[in-house]
C-alpha cells in the first residue's frame, strides 16, 4: 500500500495515501472537533468545524474531506484556527434556541459540549434573525419529533436515512439561510415513509431529531385506578435495556420465568 | 490591460455624469472590491487590483459618484451573496446573514461601538473558513469599503448620519 508522509503539529507521520487529514491527525492522536463528520457514512465538509491550516493554501482546510499530500504541513491547533473554529460555533449558536436546560438532549449534545470545550461564552449578535420557529416543529408521527430550530444542518440523518436504512424520507430543501431538513415538500413525517426507525435521531448532534417523549402518559396510566398497567416491549430491544440495568452487552433481557415457547407444530 | 482607471472612466467613459465627482469604482462584481479616487491612476491588471483589495472578477466595473453611500453599497452586495448562499457550510449561510443584519442595523442608524470589530472579524473569519469561492468572497466588499471609507461607517455609528445622504436616519434629538 503506498503511502505519504507530512507533518501535523510538528509531528511527522506516515498514513495509507488517500487518507484524510482527519484520519491521519487521529494516528499520532491529535483530536480534531468535528460536528457534520460521521465515518463512512457522512463526509462533506459542511460545518466547517475541523477546519486546519494547511502551509501554502489559500484558505483553511476542512480536514475530513481534504485528502493528504507527500509534504504536506498541517496545524491543526494555531490561532487562525481556534479562531474560526469558535467564530463558526458562535454563528451555529446565534441560529440556535438557547432552550438548553429543558431540552431533551441537555448533557447529552455535541453542540453543548463542544461550545463548553471551545469556551464559547457570549454570543454577540444583537437580536439575530432565526431561521425557524416553534411553528415549524413537525410532532405529527407517533415516534419522532422534529425541531428545525435545534437543527446545525450538518445533514447526519439525511445520510443515514438514505445511505444506512435506505428510506430517503428526509433531505435538504429550500436555499440559504431558509435550507430545512425535512420530508419532500415539507410533509409532515407521519405522511411520508418514515420506517421511525429512530436512527436519524441517534445520530443527530442536538435536539433536532428527537424520540417522542411519552414518560406524562405513563405517569397517567400509572395513576389511573382503573387501569391495569403491564409493559411490553419491543423484542429487539431486550438487549438495549439489558445495558441499561448493568447486564453485560448483548445479554437478553428478560424475566426470570420467562421461557420461549416451544415452536408450534 | 495596463490602461489606468482614470483612462477608463474620463476618456473612454466620458466622465462622471453631471460632473459629480468620482467616488470609487466597484470592480469584479459584487465579490469584488472598490478602488476609491486616489488610485485612479492605477494601471489595471490582477496585481494591482489584488494590491488595492480587489479583483478582476467577472471584469466588470461600476463607478459611483459622491451621491452613493458607502455603506449602502456594502449593504447591497452582501444582499445579493447572502441571498446567493446555497446554505450548505455555516460560515456562509448564516455569517453573511449576521453581516447583512450589522450594516442594516447601521444604515438604520441603530449602529453600535464595536460593529466594525465584528464586522471585520465575521469578515476575515468567513473568507478563511467557507466551502466555496462564493462564500470565501462575500465579504470583500466590506472589507474593501472598511479599507477605504471606514470613516463613513463611523459617521453612520457616532454621529448617526449619513455622509452622502442615502441612509434614512432617525432624525437628531430624538433618542434611538
Amino acid at each position: 500500500m503506498a503511502t505519504v508522509s507530512l507533518t501535523i503539529d510538528n509531528v511527522k507521520v506516515e498514513v495509507e495515501q488517500g487518507s484524510t487529514i482527519l484520519e491521519a491527525a487521529k494516528q499520532i492522536g491529535v483530536n480534531i472537533p468535528t460536528l457534520c463528520y460521521m465515518k463512512d457514512i457522512n463526509a462533506i465538509g459542511a460545518c466547517r468545524i475541523c477546519v486546519v491550516e494547511v502551509q501554502g493554501a489559500r484558505a483553511l482546510q476542512a480536514a475530513c474531506v481534504s485528502p493528504v499530500a507527500e509534504g504536506m504541513v498541517v496545524k491543526t491547533n494555531s490561532a487562525a484556527v481556534r479562531a474560526s473554529r469558535k467564530m463558526t460555533l458562535e454563528l451555529i449558536q446565534s441560529n440556535h434556541p438557547q432552550e438548553c436546560n429543558t431540552c431533551q438532549r441537555n448533557t447529552n449534545c455535541e453542540l453543548q459540549a463542544l461550545s463548553e470545550a471551545m469556551a464559547l461564552g457570549d454570543i454577540r449578535f444583537v437580536r439575530p434573525a432565526q431561521s425557524h420557529s416553534k411553528d415549524d416543529i413537525d410532532n405529527s408521527s407517533p415516534s419522532i419529533v422534529r425541531d428545525p430550530r435545534k437543527c446545525i444542518l450538518c445533514r447526519r440523518c439525511v445520510a443515514v436515512c438514505e445511505k444506512v436504512q435506505g428510506v430517503k424520507c428526509i433531505s435538504t430543501m429550500n436555499r440559504g439561510f431558509e435550507t430545512v431538513v425535512a420530508p419532500p415538500f415539507n410533509q409532515s413525517l407521519n405522511d411520508v415513509n418514515c420506517a421511525m426507525c429512530g436512527q436519524c435521531s441517534l445520530v443527530c448532534p442536538t435536539g433536532a431529531i428527537v424520540e417522542v417523549d411519552d414518560t406524562g402518559k405513563v405517569w397517567r396510566a400509572l395513576d389511573d385506578a382503573n387501569k391495569h398497567v403491564v409493559v411490553q416491549t419491543a423484542p429487539a430491544v431486550r438487549v438495549a435495556i439489558a445495558e441499561e440495568f448493568g447486564m453485560e452487552p448483548g445479554t437478553l433481557a428478560q424475566a426470570s420465568w420467562w421461557q420461549p415457547s416451544p415452536p408450534r407444530l | 490591460m495596463g490602461i489606468t482607471l482614470r483612462e477608463i472612466v474620463y476618456d473612454i467613459g466620458g466622465g462622471v455624469e453631471g460632473d459629480k465627482e468620482f467616488k470609487a469604482a466597484q470592480t469584479g462584481g459584487p465579490s469584488g472590491g472598490c478602488i476609491p479616487a486616489a488610485y485612479l491612476d492605477t494601471p489595471i491588471d490582477y496585481e494591482n487590483l489584488a494590491a488595492l483589495g480587489s479583483i478582476v472578477g467577472s471584469g466588470g466595473m461600476i463607478i459611483v459618484d459622491e451621491g452613493t453611500c458607502m455603506v449602502d453599497l456594502a449593504k447591497f452586495y452582501l444582499g445579493f451573496t447572502q441571498d446567493e448562499s446555497c446554505g450548505k457550510c455555516s460560515p456562509c449561510r448564516i455569517g453573511t446573514k449576521r453581516m447583512l443584519e450589522i450594516l442594516e442595523r447601521i444604515t438604520k442608524g441603530l449602529g453600535k461601538e464595536g460593529d466594525l470589530d465584528l464586522l471585520v472579524e465575521l469578515a476575515n473569519s468567513i473568507k478563511a473558513s467557507a466551502l466555496c469561492g462564493l462564500g470565501q468572497t462575500a465579504p470583500n466588499p466590506i472589507l474593501s469599503t472598511l479599507r477605504y471609507f471606514r470613516d463613513e461607517f463611523e459617521a453612520h455609528i457616532k454621529d448617526k448620519t449619513c455622509p452622502a445622504g442615502i441612509c434614512k436616519m432617525p432624525r437628531k434629538g430624538l433618542k434611538s
